[in-house]
C-alpha cells in the first residue's frame, strides 16, 4: 500500500497528471485531433520517464480527451472526437438556447461519475479475471488472442474481410525479425536493422499520428470555429432528480461495451443514448437539448475509458488502439504485457487504479478554466496543428530507441495509413495483430510442441479454448449471416 | 473511383504477400531437421490467408456502407510532403536530427501555405531548434547527432 502511495502522490507522478488530463482536454476539444493522435504525440514525452508518471501522463491524456470531446460537441456542434459525437445531438441545441455552460457542466458531472463508476468495476473485475487467466494454458491464450482478433475485425468499420486483412498484416509485420525460437532471420533482407523487427511505437505513430497529417494536407479538412467566452455552470442536485438512473444504467453500458474488445466509446455512447430515449419518460424531449441525453452520451463515453483496461491489464489483450499505445509504452518501460501482468507487476496496475480514479477528480477542477479558454483553443491555426503532429511524430520516432531510422519506418507507414484511410481499411485490427503477434506466435508454437504437433488437438485440449474458438467463430460469422439476410430483409419490404 | 482504387489496393496488397511467400523460401528462415518447429511455417500460413483475404476483398461487389475517412483533394501537395519527410528521415543518420527536421519544418510551413513571415519565423524556430533543444537538452533524450559527440 505504502509502495502505491509513494508511487502516485509524489511531485513527477502528480504533475504528469495534471499535464495529462489538461493536454488530454484540449486535444479531445479541437475537433479533428482525438484519443490516438493526442497519445501518439504525447508518447516522446514519456520516453524518459519512470513507469508510474509515463503512464499517468498517457492515461491523464486518454480520459481528458474522451471528456474534452465534448466541450466542441456542444459549444461549436463539432465533436472533438467521434466518442462526443451523441453528445451534440443534445448539447448543440441547449447551447443555441443560450444554455451553453449548463450543458457542459451536465456532461463534466457525467463524464466525472461515469469515469468513476469505470474505475470501480475495473478494480472490481480485473484482479477477478486475472486470478482465473493464470490458469490458462498456451492454448487456451492463443485462442484468446484468436477471439479478440477475430472480434476486432468483425466490427471494423462494418468490413469483416478489410478488418481480418489488416489484422492478418499486422500478426505478419510482428514476426518480422529474428525468430525467437531458431534465431534464424525472417523477412530481413540481409538488413541488421530489421533484425529486431517494426518497433511499434515507430508503426504506431506512423499509422496514426503522421497519417492524420497527411490526411489533414490531403482532404484540406482543417476548419476553424468561433466561439465567444463561456462559463461552465453545474447543475442543481434538484435537477438531477429522474436522471440518476440514465447515468448509472449509461454507466453500466459503457462499462460493459469498453470490456468488449473492438467496441470502444462511440459504440457506448450511442447504445446509452438510444437506450436512454426508449426508457426515459423525458425521451420526447431527446434531440431537443434535454440534459439526460448529454448525461446518457457522456457517462458511457467515460464509463468505457476504466473497463477498456480490464482485458488489457488482467489479459494483455488489447481492446483497442488507445489500449494497444498504453501496453506498447509497458513494453518500452520493460513491462512485458500478458496473461501475468497483474501477478508479477501489481505494483503498477495498483497504481494505474488509483491514478484512474485521481484522473476523473482533476477533470472536474481543470475543466473550468479550460472551458473558458476554449474560444483562444480554437484559434490556433490549423496548419501549425499539423505541421506540430509531423515534428512530434518524427521526435517520438527518432527517440524510442535512438535509432534515426525508425523515423524512416514511421514515414513509411505514414503513407500507409493515408492510403488505407482513403480506402477505409481500419487501421485498428493491425496495431492489434502487430502488438499480439509475438504472443500468438508464442503460444502457438508452444501448443504445437506441447501437443506434438497436432493443431486439431487445440479444438479437443479443454472446454474453455474449445469455447473461445467458437465464440471467434460466431463474431466472424455474425456479419456474414447479417449481410446474408439484409438482401432478403429488403426483398421481403418491397414485396 | 473509390471501388477501383480499393481494388488496385486489394490487388497491391495481395501481390505483396505473394512476394514474400516467394521470399520465404529463398531468403533464410532455415530448415531445423531435428523438429518439426520451422520458422517460417507460421509467416507462409498467414500469407497465404492475406493472399486470400486480399484476393477476397479484390472481388467482393461494392457495399454501400464501406466508409473512407474522406476524399483526396491535394494529393500532389500530400506527395510531396510524404517525399520530403523520407528525405528528412534518409538523412537523419549522416545530418543528425537538427538541421534536416529545421529544413523539412520550413518546406512543410511553406507546403501549408504559411506565407507570412513573422508567424513563419517563429513557428520554424519553435518546431524546429526550440523542440530539439527541449528534448535533446532539456529532457535528455538524446536525438541523432550529425558527429558523434558533436553539439548537434
Amino acid at each position: 500500500m505504502s509502495t502505491i502511495l509513494l508511487d502516485v502522490f509524489n511531485v513527477w507522478t502528480l504533475g504528469a497528471l495534471l499535464l495529462g488530463t489538461t493536454l488530454g482536454i484540449i486535444i479531445g476539444a479541437l475537433p479533428g485531433l482525438g484519443s490516438v493522435v493526442g497519445l501518439s504525440i504525447c508518447l516522446p514525452f514519456t520516453f524518459g520517464m519512470d513507469t508510474v508518471p509515463s503512464l499517468t501522463l498517457l492515461l491523464g491524456v486518454y480520459c481528458g480527451s474522451v471528456y474534452g470531446g465534448s466541450i466542441s460537441a456542444i459549444l461549436v456542434n463539432s465533436p472533438g472526437t467521434p466518442q462526443a459525437a451523441a453528445t451534440t445531438l443534445d448539447g448543440y441545441p441547449m447551447a443555441q438556447r443560450g444554455e451553453g455552460g449548463l450543458a457542459l457542466g451536465w456532461a463534466t458531472v457525467a463524464s466525472v461519475l461515469g469515469g468513476l463508476i469505470s474505475c470501480g468495476v475495473l478494480i472490481l473485475a480485473a484482479p477477478q479475471l486475472s486470478r482465473f487467466a493464470t490458469s490458462f494454458g498456451s492454448v487456451e491464450v492463443f485462442a484468446l488472442i484468436v477471439l479478440a482478433l477475430t472480434c476486432i475485425a468483425a466490427v471494423s468499420h462494418g468490413n469483416t474481410a478489410k478488418g481480418l486483412l489488416m489484422g492478418l498484416i499486422g500478426l505478419m509485420l510482428a514476426l518480422v525479425g529474428t525468430d525467437p525460437v531458431t534465431g534464424a532471420a525472417r523477412f530481413t533482407f540481409g538488413t541488421p536493422f530489421l533484425s529486431a523487427g517494426f518497433d511499434l511505437i515507430a508503426v504506431v505513430i506512423g499509422l496514426f499520428a503522421l497519417s492524420e497529417a497527411f490526411w489533414r494536407v490531403a482532404t484540406g479538412n482543417a476548419e476553424s470555429a468561433e466561439v465567444s467566452g463561456v462559463r461552465m455552470t453545474l447543475p442543481r442536485l434538484s435537477a438531477w432528480k429522474g436522471r440518476i438512473g440514465t447515468l448509472i444504467r449509461s454507466s453500466g453500458i459503457g462499462c460493459l461495451v469498453g470490456a468488449l474488445p473492438g467496441t470502444g466509446a462511440a459504440t457506448a455512447s450511442f447504445i446509452s443514448y438510444a437506450v436512454a430515449r426508449q426508457v426515459s419518460p423525458r425521451g420526447d424531449g431527446f434531440g431537443r437539448g434535454e440534459p439526460e441525453g448529454i448525461v446518457a452520451a457522456e457517462a458511457s463515453n467515460n464509463a468505457v475509458t476504466g473497463s477498456a483496461m480490464i482485458p488489457t491489464l488482467a489479459l494483455g489483450i488489447p481492446g483497442d488502439v488507445v489500449t494497444a499505445i498504453l501496453l506498447s509504452a509497458l513494453v518500452v518501460h520493460g513491462i512485458t504485457p500478458g496473461v501475468r501482468l497483474m501477478t508479477e507487476h501489481l505494483d503498477v496496475v495498483n497504481a494505474i487504479f488509483v491514478v484512474l480514479i485521481l484522473i476523473n477528480l482533476v477533470m472536474m477542477v481543470v475543466a473550468f478554466p479550460l472551458v473558458r479558454l476554449f474560444g483562444r483553443l480554437l484559434m490556433i491555426p490549423q496548419h501549425l496543428v499539423t505541421a506540430g503532429i509531423v515534428v512530434f511524430g518524427i521526435l517520438g520516432a527518432a527517440t524510442v530507441r535512438g535509432n534515426p531510422l525508425d523515423v524512416l519506418v514511421a514515414v513509411g507507414f505514414g503513407a500507409a495509413g493515408l492510403v488505407f484511410r482513403l480506402t477505409g481499411f481500419p487501421l485498428a485490427p493491425l496495431v492489434i495483430g502487430l502488438v499480439l503477434g509475438p504472443q500468438f506466435e508464442q503460444t502457438l508454437r508452444r501448443g504445437l510442441l506441447l501437443n506434438d504437433g497436432n493443431f486439431l488437438s487445440f479444438f479437443t485440449d479443454g472446454p474453455l479454448a474449445a469455447v473461445l474458438f467458437l465464440v471467434a467463430a460466431l463474431a466472424l460469422a455474425a456479419p456474414v449471416i447479417g449481410a446474408l439476410r439484409k438482401p432478403r430483409l429488403q426483398d421481403s419490404e418491397t414485396k | 473511383m473509390a471501388q477501383n482504387s480499393d481494388r488496385i489496393l486489394c490487388l497491391g496488397l495481395v501481390t505483396l504477400a505473394m512476394a514474400a511467400f516467394g521470399w520465404s523460401f529463398i531468403g533464410g528462415g532455415g530448415i531445423n531437421a531435428a523438429s518439426t518447429d520451422q520458422p517460417m511455417r507460421l509467416p507462409r500460413i498467414l500469407l497465404g490467408l492475406w493472399a486470400l483475404l486480399g484476393v477476397g476483398c479484390a472481388l467482393r461487389p461494392a457495399r454501400s456502407d464501406d466508409t473512407s475517412d474522406g476524399r483526396a483533394q491535394h494529393l500532389g501537395r500530400t506527395t510531396a510532403l510524404i517525399g520530403m519527410l523520407f528525405l528528412v528521415a534518409v538523412s537523419l543518420p549522416t545530418l543528425g536530427y537538427l538541421v534536416p527536421v529545421t529544413g523539412g519544418v520550413a518546406v512543410l510551413l511553406w507546403l501549408l501555405e504559411e506565407r507570412r513571415p513573422l508567424p513563419f519565423a517563429v513557428s520554424l524556430a519553435v518546431l524546429g531548434p526550440g523542440l530539439w533543444a527541449l528534448f535533446h537538452h532539456g529532457l535528455g533524450l538524446r536525438l541523432p547527432l550529425m558527429m558523434s559527440g558533436g553539439v548537434f
